[in-house]
């Protein structure tokens, strides 16, 4: 067990290699896959998703931690298949229809990866279809749009719309400048995070 | 006697980057431009360029240095902008700096109750009435986006509340080619024809392609007309560091000056001659909060440096002052609209746009619009620089007042104190038991009570009842045209 929290420790520090020596260790010692991805990855990345939140850390050093944890999930992954322990959840992303900004979504992706999510990137200027389509046939749990310009938010209804037509149960979660959480409130959306690392708080409580 | 070999300066100076540097720089954006290349996501685009022998590869257009230096040749230096009644003058060229508003804020402070609010129409119609009580502004742009309009047709909308008490020269954007046509068929209206228009236009347009190194469809659409119909443009690419460029400030500029000479050549080919301004944002990432900063050091490293490659280019640029990354008129606001718009007439920038911008281009407000005036003329009045002549060197007085002596009643102080002093609207210049006794206002509570008093005086419509119709006549035309495209 004690190699659980060495690895959370090494995926703080954002060392890789000791991530994955101390996953291999308590593979080694018959941890439960289960045990080494709450108690050891993702409990370290919550650390620095929090970490991160309050300022105290940079993006390019959480994407380092995130790194180290993708690192010990190689190891791990072919456990967890075999023990059908899936990941944190699975969440298609995308821009919606008529917008091309990317950064803020990119940084969503990358936050919610190293939390543990797989994540589906649709990319930019999506219609409705492609983010409902895209979520049935992943079976996501979240569906998460991003919007930067205040003529192409409202296309986001659309995509609540189609996703209560089409009987697609995933939640919905909103983000990007011009966005409210009144906003979120009035299309019916789940979920709302004005920035990356409350996304992924926001993303955790959808579940 | 004569005094020989003496140099006077009009105004001070300043550089960020040798020589070498700068051609250093160049030479990495003609790299980017022969080697890498941009993606282009435009039809007619990408025929002008196949057929001025880019290499194409799909959508990917890489270009040769001699197409750049062609571009280069062809651009105008000099580019005349002239409010649509004859009022007010934007001069685009070396040495001559211009200050005034930006585009496409999602959200204000209201002037009255102080919340941060979506924009409406009526804050666009207010924005042009403050604009032109501000001497220092040179140009007007409606800095918000109307909430209560189709999105489709905002920009029409926006003209038409902008410059209604406004007829100063006009910053705008347009959606996609079609609006950028009716945008032209108004001012057209107004200028009395098209060719009128291109010889004095009275707007200058502006349209962004996406870092890194790509052109989309509308906004090429956009370029290509102002080409044809020589409507000046603004192409500048968002490149912020660490995101949508390099970490690095040289890489970045490289990539920005190489992602607008693309769209510089592109403009050239469409039609020679047709005014263009140069000039990419390259700021940081900030890399704890994710904004796009247009406050602090390293905006203001881009903009010095972006000017001096304006200069080698010999075409007018593009600049960002009096913006900020603060969402209120505090100490923070103050300190970033101050040194923006300062860095801006060092480095010789030549439309210094989105004064006024607050959080980050996220909120404006009326205040931050007075706030840049007068800041913008603090900067002017110190880059007049210090006037050296008998005259005010004063000799013969200094020695007539002599020791113990003062000089207060002078006929040269009374010649001299106004031009030669600074006096703010604003600025707190009482001594402390006046300000106290005064009800210790602050900057902000007085450029509050200004823009009540600007909101709240008669102002005259500067667009005629005929001008109007004209106007919605051509708006509903587009109008129409929308409904039936969907
Ligand atoms: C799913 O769950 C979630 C949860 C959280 C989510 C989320 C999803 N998505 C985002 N979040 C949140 O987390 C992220 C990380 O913390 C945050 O993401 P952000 O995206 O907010 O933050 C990024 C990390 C950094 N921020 C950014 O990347 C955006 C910065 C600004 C400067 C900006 C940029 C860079 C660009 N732009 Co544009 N641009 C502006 C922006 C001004 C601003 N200050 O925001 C804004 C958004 N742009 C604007 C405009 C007008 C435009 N832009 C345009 C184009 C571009 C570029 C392509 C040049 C470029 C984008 C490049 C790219 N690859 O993305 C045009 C539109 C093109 C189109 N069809 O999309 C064009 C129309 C300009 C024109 N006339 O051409 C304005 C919007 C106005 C409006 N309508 O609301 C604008 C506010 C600037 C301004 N004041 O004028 C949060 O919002």
């Amino acid at each position: 067990m004690g190699c659980v929290k060495e690895i959370a420790g090494a995926l703080i520090a954002g060392d890789a290699d000791e991530v994955k020596k101390f996953v291999k260790a308590a593979v080694e010692d018959e941890v439960d896959p289960q045990t080494i991805l709450d108690q050891g990855l993702i409990a370290g990345m919550d650390v620095i998703g929090a970490k991160f939140k309050a300022s105290e850390i940079y993006v390019p050093e959480v994407l380092v931690s995130a790194r180290a944890m993708h690192s010990g999930m190689e190891l791990l992954e072919p456990l967890l298949a075999k023990t059908g322990v899936r990941a944190r959840g699975t969440v298609v992303i995308g821009t919606v229809k008529g917008d091309l900004h990317d950064i803020g979504k990119n940084l969503v992706c990358m936050m919610l990866k190293g939390a543990g999510w797989k994540v589906v990137d649709i990319g930019v200027d999506q219609p409705a279809e492609s983010f409902v389509e895209t979520a049935q046939k992943e079976d996501a749990d979240v569906i998460g749009m991003s919007a930067l310009l205040t003529t192409t938010m409202v296309n986001m209804k659309q995509v609540v719309e189609l996703a209560t037509i089409k009987d697609c149960n995933a939640k919905i979660m909103i983000g990007g400048a011009p966005l409210t959480q009144s906003f979120a409130d009035e299309i019916g959306a789940q979920g709302y995070a004005p920035d990356a690392a409350t996304a992924v708080e926001v993303a955790n409580g959808l579940l | 006697m004569i005094k020989v070999d003496t140099k006077y300066y009009n105004s001070p100076f300043f550089a960020i980057l040798s020589e070498d540097q700068l051609y250093r720089i160049h030479s990495a954006s003609l790299e980017i431009l022969e080697r890498t290349g941009m993606d282009v996501h435009n039809k007619e685009a990408l025929e002008i360029l196949g057929d001025a022998g880019a290499y194409i590869e799909g959508k990917r257009i890489k270009i040769k240095p001699a197409m750049v230096e062609k571009a280069l040749a062809s651009a105008p230096s000099k580019i005349v902008i002239t409010g649509r009644n004859g009022n007010g003058k934007v001069l685009l060229e070396r040495n001559v700096v211009n200050y005034g508003l930006g585009t496409d804020v999602p959200k204000q402070i209201d002037p009255y109750t102080h919340e941060v609010r979506l924009t409406v129409l009526k804050d666009i119609e207010n924005i042009g009435k403050v604009v032109r009580t501000c001497d220092n502004v040179d140009f007007n742009s409606y800095a918000g986006l109307a909430s209560d309009v189709e999105p489709e047709l905002q920009d029409l909308y926006h003209f038409k509340a902008c410059n209604t008490y406004c007829d100063k020269p006009y910053f705008t954007t347009a959606a996609n080619g079609a609006n950028m046509k009716a945008l032209i068929d108004i001012s057209a209206m107004f200028a009395g024809g098209y060719e009128k228009l291109r010889s004095t236009p009275s707007l200058i347009v502006y349209q962004e392609p996406v870092s890194p190194l790509v052109l989309g469809k509308e906004s090429a659409e956009v370029l290509l007309t102002c080409s044809e119909y020589g409507i000046p443009i603004v192409f500048p690419p968002m490149v912020q560091m660490c995101a949508t460029g390099p970490a690095t400030l040289a890489g970045a500029l490289a990539q920005g000056s190489a992602e607008t000479l693309f769209c510089l050549v592109l403009h050239q080919l469409k039609n020679p001659g047709s005014p263009f301004i140069w000039g990419p944002y390259v700021s940081q990432m900030d890399m704890k909060t994710t904004i796009s900063t247009y406050g602090g050091p390293v905006l203001m490293k881009s903009q010095a440096a972006l000017g001096q490659l304006s200069r080698f280019y010999n075409i007018p640029t593009f600049g960002f002052a009096c913006c900020t990354d603060s969402s209120d008129i505090d100490v923070q606001c103050g300190v970033e609209m101050f040194w923006s718009a300062f860095v801006n007439a060092l480095s010789g920038l030549n439309l210094c746009h989105d004064i006024g911008y607050m959080n980050s281009g996220l909120i404006f407000s009326l205040e931050s619009i007075l706030l840049s005036d007068e800041i913008i003329g603090a900067v002017k009045f110190f880059m007049e620089g210090i006037e050296v002549n008998d005259d005010t060197l004063a000799l013969d007085l200094i020695d007539r007042v002599g020791p113990s002596g003062n000089y207060l009643a002078e006929e040269h102080t009374l010649q001299y104190f106004k031009r030669e002093g600074w006096y703010p609207k604003y600025m707190n210049k009482k001594t402390y038991e006046v300000w106290v006794r005064e009800n210790k206002r602050s900057v902000k509570e007085k450029l509050e009570v200004r823009v009540h008093e600007i909101l709240e005086e008669e102002a005259p419509s500067l667009i005629s009842k005929e001008e109007k119709k004209e106007i919605d006549a051509i708006i509903k035309e587009r109008q129409k045209a929308v409904l039936e495209a969907v």
